[in-house]
């Protein structure tokens, strides 16, 4: 009786191991990818460099030291599922946006500067931000960019 | 049965724990808990980003409007400083000794912008501009992974006039103490009779002849007089003056002799004789110095290489004269012309090149109305043929010997002969390496600070060194003379290094390295190679092996400098007397306690806009969680 306990005992506790290392894993894994795209966002300038929704290979944001809010706005008419594609976030849901220092969206002429689906039945998510200047009514303002991979 | 009931319950308690610790342990393993590379990875992001923030940002783009309008009420900032970068306006800031405001600054741009849960400071050229340490946020000391990003800045100083006066200053005349070195070349003729040991009553007569300005003042001269052989006997003149006290046997200092020397030309006389011993020859052995030291207002006062002249020397024996040439600049010709007067009994001379202890024949000649020369060509080929070209004699000390009659240490007395000293001459063309006419003062200096160890015999010692300064200075050379004794056949090792540097090496268990040079009477160098001779301190040393030694306290080390006239504008002032007080208390500094202007012209000019500078400096944000 004693030794049927144990065993119970010892298989509910396998289990919920096995579930955290795989938990862990999967953030390791979102983080490690969530890094990546939002490096390539802030740093690169995509391809080809004057790159629309039609022809765009790399997707990137930045241009001469700051965002560009047009390339955002180019990002905005691709498919979820195309920028998944083409950032390899493989099967983690992407969510991309600017915000202010108080952590509200940009908006600019009705735009707010959001992409991808919106976080709903989360199980795992992984933010990454990167700070930068964006070009908003006529002058540079600090800008946030996240990157949220969810699942 | 009570007993199995505890036992399988302890057992399987026991296998349980075991189990838990078996699985915990392989599952420790298999797991990628929380990566810190990643940590590392978002926090090397983010200072990147907000140091590309300060370089692409204007100030007022990046900054709370009320902090700016505070500063710019306070006369902190003005309206043109919102406009320009970010980076520049927060080192201008710390440059300028702002560092509260560039702080509060630092906080204002970057305490809402960073996650709260990350810590961050800014740090120029390694000093604290801001800690959030201090606030909500993680303290550094506690932080488990830090990282930073840099970046080099500079820009126009803050708070400095941009319209005034700047002032140059020129010294016109100019008062020295400068120093003048006579040393004596290796000289030998023989006062002791063929086959034996008894005064031949030749009494060879060397000349050290020397030229001071007209205006000199003498300060101070002292004579430092040393035989070729042990025992010899000597007399010293100074313009023909017999100076008490030089007569002396061996060697002898004659000091506080200021009042036998006079302006302009001078010649002084060593008349060497037999001592009673067995010695073979009088002359003079290479260490013989003669230091004048005296004021002028002459600004240019270093002999030109362009003649070295002979000593005259008269001796009615064969005569063997070595003479060291140091010549500073690069050589493209040489050769050597010898005066032994017209009708003079001579009937051979003899020349041999030195480089580095081993001797070149160049040829031997009879002297043609009483004068013989060795022209460029003669000499280059007998170089080339050895693997020496000029270019390797440029700064270091090399060596003609000349035998005036097939040279015999013991001679009976025979006729004159004569080395015509103002006539007698290695001629050298060479390029220049400093016009230091017109722009510099120069200046010689001996040098006096020395240590020495490791005793030989007598007063030589196996291991020498000298040290002096020449901060602010050009440097030029720096030579040293040696009394030298050398216990033959040994093979002594012999190092010389400048600054650490390694100038000379011969190693005894090295065939490859430098020869041995057996008459270690000088050596020289310039500042070639780099290093061994800077503005600042310097030091020069000698190290030897049983077998070779030096005698510091009758060596003579001395350095050649120059020191610029003029100092070029400076700082803007506000008032044109203030711009030119600071231009001649510039130019004084320069010229230190060796150089006194006596007529210093100013010229100052009124500026507008001219900008100072900041930086460049390193400008690191640091992140830590």
């Amino acid at each position: 009786m004693l030794f049927l306990s144990v065993l119970v005992i010892f298989g509910i506790y396998y289990e919920n191991l096995q579930s955290d290392v795989y938990e862990q894993y999967i953030i390791n894994d979102m983080q490690r990818k969530a890094i990546n795209v939002a490096d390539i966002l802030a740093t690169s300038s995509g391809s080809p460099q004057f790159c629309d929704s039609d022809n765009v290979e790399v997707i990137g944001l930045y241009d001469s030291g700051k965002f560009n809010l047009t390339k955002f706005e180019g990002l905005q008419n691709i498919s979820h599922g195309t920028a998944k594609l083409m950032m390899g976030t493989g099967v983690y849901n992407l969510n991309i946006s600017l915000k202010n220092e108080t952590g509200h969206f940009i908006e600019k002429n009705g735009n707010v500067y959001s992409f991808g689906l919106p976080l709903t039945n989360v199980k795992n998510a992984v933010s990454i931000k990167r700070l930068g200047i964006a070009d908003l009514e006529s002058e540079n303002k600090k800008v946030i960019l996240e990157v949220i991979l969810w699942a | 049965m009570g007993l199995k009931g505890i036992v399988f319950t302890l057992d399987s308690i026991v296998a349980f724990g075991i189990m838990v610790f078996v699985i915990s342990f392989l599952i420790f393993f298999r797991t990628e808990t929380s990566s810190p590379y990643l940590t590392a990875q978002q926090l090397h992001s983010m200072s990147e980003d907000i140091l590309s923030v300060f370089s692409e940002s204007k100030l007022r783009e990046v900054t709370n409007q009320s902090l700016l309008q505070q500063y710019i009420n306070d006369s902190i900032l003005n309206e043109t400083d919102l406009d320009k970068k970010t980076i520049d306006i927060l080192g201008a800031l710390w440059s300028a000794g702002k560092d509260e405001e560039a702080a509060n600054m630092t906080e204002d741009i970057l305490d809402a912008f960073i996650p709260n849960n990350l810590g961050y400071q800014l740090l120029i050229n390694n000093s604290n501009v801001y800690n959030s340490s201090n606030i909500s946020r993680p303290n550094y000391e506690d932080s488990s992974v830090e990282i930073s990003s840099a970046r080099i800045a500079s820009g126009y100083e803050k708070y400095q006039p941009t319209e005034g006066y700047v002032a140059r200053a020129l010294a016109r005349t100019i008062k020295k103490n400068n120093t003048l070195i006579v040393m004596g070349d290796v000289i030998s003729s023989s006062v002791t009779q063929e086959g034996g040991w008894g005064s031949n009553q030749n009494e060879p007569n060397i000349s050290y002849i020397f030229d001071l300005p007209d205006d000199a003042t003498i300060l101070d001269a002292y004579w430092f007089i040393e035989s070729s052989y042990w025992n010899n006997r000597l007399k010293a003149y100074m313009n023909g003056v017999y100076i008490p006290g030089s007569d002396a046997r061996t060697r002898v200092l004659l000091e506080n002799i200021e009042s036998y020397i006079h302006t302009g030309h001078n010649e002084g006389n060593v008349v060497w004789r037999h001592g009673g011993g067995q010695q073979k020859t009088g002359g003079d052995d290479g260490a013989t110095h003669l230091v004048v030291i005296y004021n002028t207002s002459q600004v240019s006062t270093l002999e030109e290489f362009e003649k070295v002249y002979f000593q005259t020397v008269i001796s009615n024996c064969s005569i063997n004269y070595k003479k060291p040439v140091f010549v500073l600049g690069e050589i493209s010709n040489l050769s050597v012309r010898l005066n032994l007067t017209n009708g003079t009994q001579v009937n051979i001379v003899s020349l041999k090149f030195r480089w580095k202890g081993i001797e070149y024949d160049i040829g031997t000649k009879n002297p043609i109305n009483g004068v013989v020369e060795w022209n460029d060509t003669e000499i280059r080929n007998v170089l080339n043929s050895a693997g020496i070209s000029y270019d390797i004699l440029d700064g270091r000390y090399f060596w003609f010997i000349v035998d005036v009659d097939i040279f015999h240490e013991r001679e009976n007395n025979g006729y004159e002969r004569k080395i015509v000293g103002n006539d007698s001459y290695v001629h050298v063309i060479y390029s220049k390496k400093v016009d230091w006419i017109y722009n510099y003062i120069d200046l010689t200096r001996t040098i006096s600070n020395y240590t020495y160890s490791e005793p030989d015999q007598y007063e030589f010692y196996r291991y020498a060194g000298w040290n002096f300064n020449l901060t602010n200075r050009i440097q030029l050379m720096a030579r040293w003379q040696f009394p030298w004794i050398y216990i033959s056949p040994s093979n002594p090792l012999q190092l010389a290094r400048a600054n650490d540097i390694t100038v000379y090496n011969h190693n005894p268990s090295n065939p490859s390295s430098d020869p041995l040079i057996k008459e270690f009477a000088r050596f020289g160098y310039d500042t070639n190679p780099e290093g061994v001779l800077i503005s600042g301190d310097n030091k020069f040393e000698l190290n030897f092996s049983d077998g070779y030694a030096v005698d510091p306290e009758n060596s003579l080390g001395h350095t050649t400098f120059l020191v610029p006239v003029s100092v070029s504008y400076g700082d803007i002032f506000e008032t044109e007397i203030n711009a030119t007080d600071d231009a001649i208390q510039r130019l004084e500094n320069l010229l230190g306690e060796d150089v006194s202007a006596m007529d210093i012209t100013v010229e100052s000019v009124s500026v507008a806009g001219v900008p100072y500078m900041w930086g460049p400096v390193e400008v690191r944000l640091r992140m830590w969680v």
